[in-house]
């Protein structure tokens, strides 16, 4: 069957009659079985990622092997692997979304019961992320995701977009562990910085600022979503109006 | 050709499997730009396609071929749909064929399968309706009243699981492209009821992943030993087929939240979803300078043309829900139905200039039908949702609330029903509210018009394709058709006849 699975990467009915196996073997003898086979299944799946990585099929079983048996032994397991995916990619999407699967959407994980200090936590990961690669839109929207998830407001990471909104590099050499900047091969500004300075201009109050930032998107950074931007650029102003 | 003078994306000098891919599709993609853009570089090679189309309807699916996702009756979509695009009309006998064919995929027990004898799914069943809408007509041998839609209800209830969501078939998964293809089915054969829609808006909003688009499914979880907020979880990322799925779903179940809060249950209409994080993501979805304007399905993925229909197909449908540059005024409709007269700035949120690039430059493959991206070949999916997404592009298709009211205005509560299987089916119940949810979904479904003003149509007008309805994916007056006979009521008729 593991054979199939892997020859027929795309064919999600594959996964699921696995799921359905799975399913009605833990249905018979719920107690006893070991998660051992529960392990084993997301190892597999492991594998089956090398061929491809970003398989929506794939990840979507894997989430539901998750949630459906939630187990601890399950769970714990699932940050150091997605830190090999990412590791391995930055840029893959499937693994940022799995991430806010395990630490937002899913419950609250065994250790993880202070949820200010996964956020700390949380932030300071995306942060490092972002810096090696800072056009990555993924480690962007994971960062928007969790401060909106937790009621944060965008400006408790003021501090640590500016440098990515800037063409040139900071001459500053005091090193701020908090606030990594942008590697050295970085290609600046990055679009998803000035857009998040934008959003963070916008809502204290800062319009013309704020204007300023979505005009350079529209204008010179981001043509392609130049109509984007000009509507933002109206709805900021309108927000304005209205307070 | 050449690339322009165009960028390439950005790799931050920190190349990795991502961002080598993206590259080496950028530098494909760049050769496909025409070097001094002529007319001709510009030119939709209609002939070619309708050729491609015609040769694909006679050879027909290898019968070897037995998957959901690509069965007969979704090749025959994909076939009459482009074909209406296309403006090209079927003769009689290939239609027959196509309702012979489609009715033979009918399911005994309700519902239609991917062929004659397979056990019925959501999917074909959108497409084998959908299919009928098209070639079909009322009477023996028509098609349509050969729809058992009886047993497809209750067939539809079968399907149906506590939290909102169906099954896409009896023993397999919950898929939010099921939801689509079965609220269409009901909302076109006239079975769409409380009973079905109860939970579906919840189902729906928990769809939404935190990026802003919409993900196959969602999950309730059992975590006994908190109480969430939040009691449900995304299964799989944000994904332009799910979204447009979702998204479609939403404005298919506005009659129905419409509805309740008219009979006082405000409290179960207040399910929202974020109209915000979804347009961000909609427009991040298209591709930048030298992806040439096209869309993907996800962040940090391909481009690819049939997206041009999954998410550029999205935005009538937000700007249907509120979203739009500018509040728009609906000048007070002649009593004909004829659509007011609004200026002409083009006020979409996209580049529908890109977009239309992207599909006439790279979407059209030399020997006819439309493609993913080069250096693929084309298929009749491609080249039905490249062109539903060209067609996008080219028009504004908007709601008109004249045309809603007139409408409402011609409506008989009788129904005007006659035939044995026209207008109520027997197992639907009856029901106060069940009438208003039926006139508030038929008004909605018929209330699209193409506004009028300048063309948005880049290259010669010859390129000009028909309108298509941003939920359905059919011409209106398929839409029309069919629905008039399913509900037993009349519409006003329109003065263009283009959509
Ligand atoms: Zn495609």
């Amino acid at each position: 069957m593991d054979e199939i699975a892997t020859v027929f990467l795309k064919n999600y009915q594959v996964w699921h009659h696995r799921r359905l196996l799975l399913t009605y073997i833990y249905s018979k003898d719920p107690g006893t079985k070991s998660p051992d086979l529960l392990l084993k299944e997301l190892k597999f799946i492991e594998k089956v990622f090398e061929e491809d990585s970003k398989n929506y099929h794939t990840w979507s079983y894997r989430q539901w092997i998750l949630s459906n048996f939630n187990r601890n032994s399950l769970w714990v397991v699932e940050i150091p692997f997605i830190e090999k995916m990412i590791g391995q990619d930055v840029r893959n999407n499937s693994a940022w979304h799995h991430r806010f699967f395990v630490v937002f959407d899913s419950g609250v994980r065994q250790g993880d019961e202070d949820r200010e200090d996964v956020l700390r936590r949380e932030i300071s990961y995306t942060k490092g992320k972002i810096s090696l690669a800072p056009n990555n839109l993924s480690p962007w929207n994971y960062l928007r995701g969790i401060l909106d998830r937790t009621k944060t407001p965008y400006e408790s990471v003021e501090e640590f977009v500016v440098p990515y909104t800037k063409s040139e590099e900071s001459t500053d050499s005091v090193v701020d562990l908090d606030n990594p900047p942008p590697s050295k091969g970085a290609q600046l500004p990055a679009v998803p910085a000035v857009e998040f300075l934008a959003d963070i201009r916008g809502s204290q109050g800062r319009i013309p600022e704020a204007t300023e930032l979505f005009r350079l998107l529209g204008d010179n950074l981001d043509t392609i979503r130049k109509r984007y931007w000009d509507f933002r650029i109206k709805e900021t102003q309108g927000l304005s109006r209205k307070s | 050709m050449g690339d322009g003078g165009r960028k390439h994306s950005p790799n931050d000098s920190y190349p990795t499997l991502t961002s080598t891919l993206q590259e080496s599709t950028e530098r494909i993609l760049a050769s496909h730009v025409p070097i001094n853009t002529s007319e001709t570089d510009y030119e939709l090679k209609k002939n070619t396609h309708v050729q491609f189309i015609a040769r694909v309807m006679l050879q027909g699916f290898p019968s070897k071929y037995t998957s959901q996702d690509a069965s007969q009756p979704w090749l025959i979509f994909w076939i009459l749909e482009s074909f209406s695009i296309l403006q090209v009309g079927l003769d009689p006998g290939n239609k027959q064929r196509a309702i012979d064919t489609v009715l033979a995929c009918q399911h005994p027990d309700g519902g239609f399968g991917g062929g004659p004898a397979q056990s019925a799914h959501l999917l074909p069943t959108y497409a084998a309706v959908c299919a009928l809408a098209i070639a079909g007509r009322p009477g023996p041998g028509g098609g349509w009243d050969e729809i058992d839609r009886d047993k497809m209800y209750k067939w539809f209830l079968s399907l149906k699981q506590p939290d909102g969501s169906f099954l896409v078939s009896h023993d397999a998964e919950i898929d939010v492209r099921g939801l689509y293809c079965l609220l269409v089915t009901a909302t076109l054969l006239n079975i769409l009821t409380p009973e079905l829609l109860e939970g579906v808006p919840e189902f729906v909003a928990a769809c939404q992943s935190y990026e802003g688009g919409f993900s196959s499914s969602s999950l309730p979880y059992s975590d006994g030993t908190d109480t969430p907020s939040f009691p449900t979880s995304c299964l799989g990322e944000a994904h332009g087929g799910y979204t447009f799925s979702c998204l479609a779903s939403w404005v298919l179940v506005q009659p129905y939240l419409t509805a309740l809060r008219e009979s006082g249950n405000s409290t179960k209409a207040s399910t929202a979803i974020n109209l915000k994080s979804l347009l961000r993501w909609m427009v991040n979805m298209q591709g930048g300078e030298l992806d040439l304007g096209g869309f993907r399905g996800r962040t940090n993925k391909l481009v690819d043309g049939c997206y041009s229909w999954w998410v550029g197909g999205c935005f009538p449908l937000l700007e249907s829900l509120g979203v739009s540059v500018e509040p728009r005024i609906d000048v007070a409709q002649p009593s004909n139905g004829e659509e007011g007269a609004w200026h002409d700035a083009d006020d979409s949120l996209y580049s529908r200039q890109g977009l239309q690039e992207y599909l006439l430059w790279a979407g059209q493959h030399p020997s006819g039908g439309l493609r993913d991206k080069p250096p693929k070949q084309s298929d009749a999916y491609h080249t039905c949702y490249c062109l539903s997404g060209l067609s996008s592009a080219q028009h504004r298709v908007v709601v008109s609330e004249g045309r809603r009211h007139a409408i409402i205005a011609l409506w008989e509560s009788s129904g005007g029903c006659t035939g044995p299987s026209a207008c109520r089916s027997p197992v639907v119940p009856v029901g106060d509210f069940t009438d208003l949810l039926r006139k508030s979904a038929f008004s909605s479904a018929l209330t699209w018009v193409e506004e009028g003003g300048g063309s948005k149509v880049i290259g010669s007008n010859t390129n000009r394709v028909n309108a298509t309805h941003p939920v359905f994916n059919l011409t209106n007056t398929h839409l029309e058709g069919i629905m008039m006979h399913f509900y037993g009521q009349k519409v006003p008729p329109r003065t263009r006849t283009s959509i």
